[in-house]
């Protein structure tokens, strides 16, 4: 037997093989070298699921604090003769009930402008409310009360809701006001709006297809208490001009108010 | 002279309070690093060194973080109750047997003109127990870290001078905040912390014609706010037709600056 030819046959036939092994080594490893995917940014996001959102200036940092606010209690001397105080309210005197003199005819075109306009000087303070909404089946229209230019949503202690008759006329009112406000605790950076946006993506809660019409930030109840509430900063985002998300702007928390304050507002 | 005492820190960071007469000076718990017990008591104007002893209320790091250093550095005495010391067997470093008391829950111990009794609250510890400090007819509790405050709890702390009072959190701010929902159930649960409204709830069946001064203690840093808890409690109270202001006066601790020594 040549066992030198068998010897170098074997290493041959061995030297080939582990060239295989190698070969078929190196390409396993290739191919497990995938690419490190990074999440899509909000923005991508909302593009995939063709959500538009059309706001370039919406990255920067605010600062907000949380606020104490108190309601007003009107005294029966500053009542005019068409105004009484609601009773029956956990504090008394927080609430007028006034009837207009001459009903106020509503254009086809509502215009929330004029119609506090038109109430100057029987409605305290008008200007210091914004309008949220027209409900024609309650026949009433309600606006809130704003401080440093941002809403307090849904807060009753801060609203104006007009009352229409059967020919859209406006013929009484009733008034609540915040008078005592106080900035409760330091400033703190909020989420900036895509972040509410993401925060609102992320459970679900904007479909695909929609719209993001408006994002603006405002104050909601956070705690209620006996004599005072306390008020987080809170984002409004507007969906398809039809659905208020509420989102808190220190917790990135979803705020759900009653269905209705979710439904349209403006 | 008076009982006096300066809540040194409260909250979750770490909780220290003082208590001092004429013949006897302690420190209850001491949950921050030997160098800031140092600190708060040059604040107050004190000096560890003269301490009588130091009484623990559980094991929980933000009341023994500094126990085993202060007790070691001054060699004191360390009271704490059997299953505390058990618990906090391996956390406090080595404390000499000569150093190492045993103070049982709700007894009474006379340290010369000063009696301390203990009485046992509800928190996730071994066996938590807080203290009322007794002297020359004056009361002062100590109450912190407790899920809510029981009737025999409330027998016992009833019509104290001062009292030291947890108001931790506020419920809603706690609910919205970013807690992970397991460590929201333990705060709002039977074992956790008082929130500020039943701590104002339970003040309002203690509060006596002795009463004078409350300090909102172990106020979280997350989920309350000094003003919303003084706030709420006050109005709370005023709900139930007791008024801060008139009988009582309502104060906030800190997490790192001691309150004036003040007289009880």
């Amino acid at each position: 037997m040549d066992w030198s030819r068998i010897k170098t046959i074997f290493i041959i036939s061995f030297l080939l093989l582990d060239i295989y092994l190698i070969f078929q080594f190196m390409n396993t490893r290739s191919e497990a070298n995938y690419e490190f995917i990074e999440e899509a940014s909000i923005e991508e996001m909302l593009k995939n699921e063709d959500i538009k959102y059309n706001n370039e200036d919406s990255q920067e940092l605010e600062k907000e604090r949380y606020i104490s606010v108190k309601p007003k209690i009107f005294s029966e001397a500053e009542l005019s003769s068409n105004q009484i105080l609601k009773i029956g309210n956990n504090i008394e005197g927080t609430t007028i009930i006034g009837q207009l003199e001459q009903p106020i005819k509503l254009k086809p075109e509502f215009n929330p402008e004029e119609l506090l306009l038109a109430v100057k000087g029987i409605v305290q303070s008008g200007e210091k409310y914004r309008f949220w909404k027209k409900d024609d089946l309650e026949g009433t229209i309600t606006f809130y009360q704003l401080y440093e230019g941002k809403m307090l949503y849904n807060n009753l202690n801060g609203r104006l809701i007009f009352y229409l008759n059967e020919k859209n006329e406006v013929i009484s009112y009733e008034q609540t006001f915040i008078e005592e406000i106080e900035k409760l605790s330091n400033e703190q950076e909020i989420l900036t709006q895509w972040g509410a946006i993401e925060t609102l993506y992320k459970k679900g809660l904007l479909k695909p297809k929609s719209e993001i019409t408006k994002v603006e930030l405002g104050y909601s109840t956070l705690i209620q208490l006996a004599a005072s509430q306390v008020l987080a900063p809170t984002w409004r985002v507007v969906v398809n001009g039809e659905e208020n998300l509420f989102v808190h702007a220190f917790e990135g928390q979803v705020i759900q108010f009653n269905h209705d304050e979710n439904n349209i507002t403006e | 002279m008076t009982l006096h005492f300066s809540v040194l820190a409260s909250g979750s960071t770490g909780n220290a309070i003082y208590v001092e007469t004429e013949d006897q000076r302690f420190l209850v718990d001491a949950g921050l690093s030997g160098k800031q017990m140092d600190a708060l008591f040059k604040q107050i104007g004190r000096d560890m060194k003269n301490l009588s002893g130091l009484l623990v209320t559980h094991e929980h790091s933000d009341h023994i973080k500094g126990i085993g250093i202060v007790a070691r550095k001054y060699k004191l005495p360390i009271y704490a109750n059997e299953k505390t010391w058990k618990a906090m067997d391996g956390l406090i470093g080595e404390v000499p047997l000569d150093q190492k008391f045993t103070f049982d829950m709700e007894t009474v111990k006379s340290f010369g003109s000063l009696d301390i009794e203990t009485f046992g609250v509800s928190h996730d510890a071994a066996e938590p127990m807080f203290y009322v400090f007794h002297h020359e007819g004056k009361k002062f509790v100590l109450i912190t870290d407790t899920g809510y405050v029981s009737d025999r709890m409330k027998g016992i702390i009833s019509n104290a001078d001062v009292y030291v009072f947890e108001s931790n959190h506020d419920v809603q701010m706690l609910r919205m905040g970013r807690y992970p929902w397991n460590i929201k159930r333990r705060i709002l649960g039977d074992y956790g912390h008082v929130s500020n409204e039943d701590a104002a709830i339970a003040m309002s069946e203690v509060i006596g014609d002795k009463t004078k001064q409350i300090y909102l203690a172990h106020l979280s840093a997350d989920n309350n706010m000094k003003d919303l808890a003084k706030m709420s409690v006050s109005q709370t109270l005023e709900g139930r037709g007791i008024r801060t202001g008139e009988q009582f006066e309502l104060f906030d601790t800190d997490p790192k600056k001691p309150t004036a020594l003040t007289a009880v």
